[in-house]
């Protein structure tokens, strides 16, 4: 299995900057997602993978630099968002294509594409064309080829985005478990911050051309590391704060209207500082207007609006000094309507500072 | 009721001129071919009845089927020619930068616009006697005496493969150009080199472009006038310049109107047999 | 640096060179013809053995070119004005409408590009004369226009697909009659396309030769007396002429260039 290691790449059109000198490890058989909203870059680091941009900085395939190897000859197996399937080939030929192009025997190639035609059930489809498959199938041909090759690394761009809800929630699960069963090095690049969490082991969250988190889903979902991943991650009220001190354990801050909160942070704040208090929806409880409890941090709010999902009510507050606050209230709920008031609460823990 | 009439009233209007103008042309033709089968009674007069006189004459003469054999000969190798003369202009139209294309687009619109007439008989001008490709012959000292560049079977192909090109870059450069870049990325990813990507994946998916292109010219080609009318000289002539011949000088309507039948029942022959080839290599491409 | 994109300029180097060279090579005879042109000395030659305005003035000296213009000029205005009518309409009904023949009229309305035009010529002379009919000009101006109606009908009809119907009804539903909605929103919108057919039309006309050359014992066309001309005449005067052409030409595509855009229209 193979690794792989950006070293300060960066990428210039004219005057236009698209990456930021990034430096990024990729582990063996790790599966990593490179999300974030369109333009951020991430496209243009699996183009640099690929060897499609030129690049200032340095890529190293387990520890050696591929800088000068040309795309055809990296033998880097990637799907594209659009498959690119060649529509005058039939599903076996696109999938022999790389095989074709290594020069191997005919009857080997053959016993490849069977096993392919195998691993992603597309049993009876040889001969067809693409055109004549649905989006799904044309999907897993796609995968097929790539991986015929028997690449180092895979990488995926935005492969789901053009099927259908449902049957992109079960190519993620397939395409997750197919990449486990392979061993694969993989990278993903996706917008949907749904399929980053749900798919991949390690999730680098990208803006502007820089990398503003790396980390398991789980981390970046619960410690954002600032108010771009906090906002972009999940859902979240983001408001400003000032550090006025520690307390055990927690830092104790001050919102613009002098009212005081609890808050978990970085070590390295100091009181003065200025920081976003970053909570989740799920995190807040709704209580009755004279709920007082001194372990958690409370605010006074009216209710603004409410919508109803289903399971879950989405209800908007806004509290005392004009701050809106997002929440959650699970279940039948119980019957909110604006102009509702309410108390807000949230233990400091689910409080968290975030940079800007 | 009366939506529906007016309906089909407005509709009658619209259509109405275009009809009436393609029943005056399928009416002409209609004439030409009757006129096929009636006797000649000489100097542009028609006797009466029924006869394949005139096919007889045409097609039992190897003199007269000569000019259709010959154009359709020249008519395949300018065609090819052509082809591969237009297809590296319009594979560069997609490799080059704007500014580039838009010059070639540019040059090339201008040839597409002008007259038959005058791009032939600028190329009579560089080939005739005193024209600039004998003296420049001359001068390297390639020959002594002006060769006869002009008047032959050489001058009317270089005619028809000049006048042709533009014709043959466009719908190429079109279906060049309709080809999703992230195909050849793909072929590279999977280690194809620049060569194989143009053969494997460029090339075939061109094809539409390609096969439309080439019935274009091949038509153009074979039915040539002015290449052999001016090029020519009377020393090479056409099935084009046969049949005005036969119509105009010699006033024989019958006769004309039989070589013109058979020549585009030729065509449409060649032609259709050209599509179904291109359709056998096309299979798969297309949707 | 990486592979990639500088590199491939320098591979394709070859197909550049090969492609320039083809365009020099068309390029060419035009270069000459203006040269000669603009020949002091009586003789066709190139380069010019001196420069001379002279064969310019000789073309406006000489009645058979200024009348065959004038006569090009109106018989291509007006076939172009009535195929672009006919265009329209037609191209209406074959988009928005449903009716039996519909693709059997688009298919007949094309026809005319796939009839050698040595055959188009013939058959309207044998038409006419069939129909003892003395004058040329009206059959002229009938064949004329169904020559050019194949660019106006499909520039026409490709316009009008992809404009989207629901502008026209949002127009309605704002409370424009039909026609209204039809001249206020899908006029502007297709009149680019419109203008290349008209071009396309217009030059198709005035350029035409083989066909016409049936139909010219009462006016000649500019074709028609340029290459009588080259035949039986050896001075430069139809170099001159020809050059004026190309001229006109010439800013005729500028100006498509700048309305519409050659690119797209290359595409077409």
């Amino acid at each position: 299995m193979h690794g792989i290691e950006f070293r300060d790449v960066a990428v210039r059109y004219g005057s236009n900057t698209v990456l930021h000198g990034l430096s990024l490890a990729i582990a063996p058989s790790e599966f990593l997602a490179l999300l974030g909203p369109s333009g951020c870059g991430k496209t243009t680091m699996l183009r640099v993978l690929a060897g499609f941009v030129p690049y200032a900085g340095s890529v190293l395939l387990d520890g050696r630099p591929i800088d000068a190897v040309p795309t055809h000859r990296r033998g880097i197996g990637i799907v594209f968002q659009d498959y690119a399937l060649f529509p005058h080939r039939t599903v076996a030929e696109n999938i022999a294509f790389g095989l074709r192009m290594r020069g191997g025997a005919a009857a080997a190639i053959g016993r490849r594409v069977e096993e392919m035609l195998e691993l992603l059930r597309l049993g009876g489809l040889g001969a067809r064309y693409p055109g004549q498959l649905s989006g799904g199938q044309q999907q897993r041909v796609a995968l097929a080829r790539a991986i015929a090759i028997d690449p180092p690394v895979l990488l995926l761009d935005e492969p789901l985005s053009s099927l259908d809800k449902k049957l992109r929630e079960e190519m993620q699960i397939e395409l997750r478990q197919l990449q486990k069963r392979v061993g694969i090095t993989t990278v993903f690049v996706t917008h949907d911050q749904e399929e980053a969490l749900a798919m991949a082991d390690r999730i680098a969250v990208m803006n502007g051309g820089r990398i503003q988190q790396i980390g398991t889903p789980r981390e970046i979902y619960a410690r954002p590391a600032n108010r771009f991943v906090a906002d972009f991650i999940g859902r979240s009220s983001l408001h400003p704060v000032r550090v006025a001190g520690d307390a055990d354990g927690t830092w104790r801050c001050t919102r613009e209207d002098g009212t005081a909160l609890r808050a978990v942070g970085p070590a390295s704040a100091s009181p003065g500082a200025a920081f976003f208090l970053s909570v989740r929806p799920e995190s807040i409880a709704l209580a009755a207007p004279d709920h007082v409890d001194p372990a958690l941090n409370v605010l006074d709010a009216v209710v603004e609006d409410v919508v109803f999902q289903g399971g879950v009510s989405h209800v908007r507050v806004r509290a005392a000094g004009g701050a809106l606050f997002a929440c959650e209230e699970r279940g039948p709920g119980a019957g909110r309507g604006p102009g509702e008031r309410v108390r807000i609460a949230w233990t400091p823990e689910d409080g968290i500072l975030v940079p800007e | 009721m009366r939506a529906g009439q007016q309906s089909r009233l407005r509709l009658a209007t619209l259509i109405a001129p275009g009809t009436l103008l393609v029943a005056a042309f399928f009416g002409c033709l209609g004439v030409l071919f009757v006129q096929s089968f009636l006797p000649s009674a000489g100097m542009g007069r028609l006797g009466d009845g029924f006869t394949l006189a005139s096919y007889a004459a045409f097609l039992g003469d190897p003199f007269y089927v000569g000019y259709l054999l010959r154009s359709i000969a020249i008519a395949v190798y300018t065609t090819a020619i052509v082809l591969v003369l237009g297809y590296v202009v319009a594979y560069h139209m997609t490799l080059c930068g704007r500014r580039m294309r838009l010059a070639i687009s540019i040059v090339l619109l201008v040839q597409f616009f002008t007259s038959f007439v005058i791009r032939t008989y600028a190329v009579m001008l560089v080939l005739g006697r005193f024209g600039i490709a004998n003296r420049t012959l001359q001068a390297i000292g390639l020959t002594d005496e002006p060769l006869r560049l002009l008047f032959n079977e050489f001058a009317v192909a270089t005619g028809i493969v000049l006048t042709a090109v533009p014709y043959m870059v466009f719908p190429i450069y079109g279906s060049l150009m309709a080809i999703e870049p992230n195909l050849r990325a793909a072929a590279e990813s999977l280690g194809a080199t620049r060569r194989r990507i143009f053969w494997e994946v460029v090339f075939p998916l061109s094809l539409p472009g390609v096969a439309a292109a080439v019935v274009i010219v091949f038509l153009f080609a074979l039915t040539s006038y002015i290449a052999p009318g001016l090029l020519g000289g009377g020393y090479f002539d056409m099935i084009a310049n046969l049949i005005y011949d036969k119509a105009v000088n010699a006033q024989d309507y019958p006769f004309a109107a039989a070589a013109a039948v058979v020549s585009v029942a030729t065509t449409l022959v060649l032609v259709y047999l050209m599509q179904k080839g291109f359709r056998l290599a096309i299979r798969g491409t297309e949707r | 640096m990486s592979a990639g994109a500088a590199a491939s300029g320098r591979r394709h180097a070859g197909v550049a060179i090969a492609s320039l060279l083809v365009v020099l090579v068309l390029c060419f005879p035009l270069i000459v013809l203006v040269g000669v042109s603009l020949n002091a000395g009586p003789r066709q030659v190139f380069p010019p053995e001196g420069l001379s305005l002279r064969w310019y003035l000789n073309v406006f000296d000489r009645d058979g070119f200024r009348r065959a213009l004038q006569f090009s000029l109106a018989l291509a205005t007006l076939s172009t004005a009535t195929a672009l009518v006919v265009g329209v309409l037609a191209g209406i009904a074959i988009v928005r409408h449903r009716f039996p023949g519909r693709d059997v009229l688009l298919t007949a309305l094309m026809s005319p590009l796939v009839v050698p035009q040595v055959v188009v010529g013939m058959a309207f002379l044998m038409a006419l004369s069939a129909l003892r009919i003395h004058s040329s000009l009206l059959g002229m101006f009938v064949m004329h226009t169904i020559l050019v109606m194949p660019y106006t009908v499909r520039l026409v009809v490709s316009s009008l697909t992809r404009f989207r119907i629901s502008l026209e009804e949002a127009a309605r539903s704002l409370g424009a009659s039909p026609a209204r909605a039809f001249r206020l929103v899908t006029l502007p919108i297709i009149r680019p396309g419109m203008f290349a057919a008209g071009v396309f039309a217009f030059v198709s006309s005035f350029e035409n030769f083989t066909a016409t050359q049936f139909l010219v014992w009462e006016r000649t066309t500019l074709p028609i007396e340029i290459y009588g001309y080259v035949q039986t005449e050896n001075d430069p005067t139809a170099a001159a002429i020809s050059t004026m052409v190309i001229i006109v030409t010439a800013v005729l595509t500028l100006a498509l260039n700048r309305y519409i855009g050659v690119d797209a229209f290359a595409r077409r």
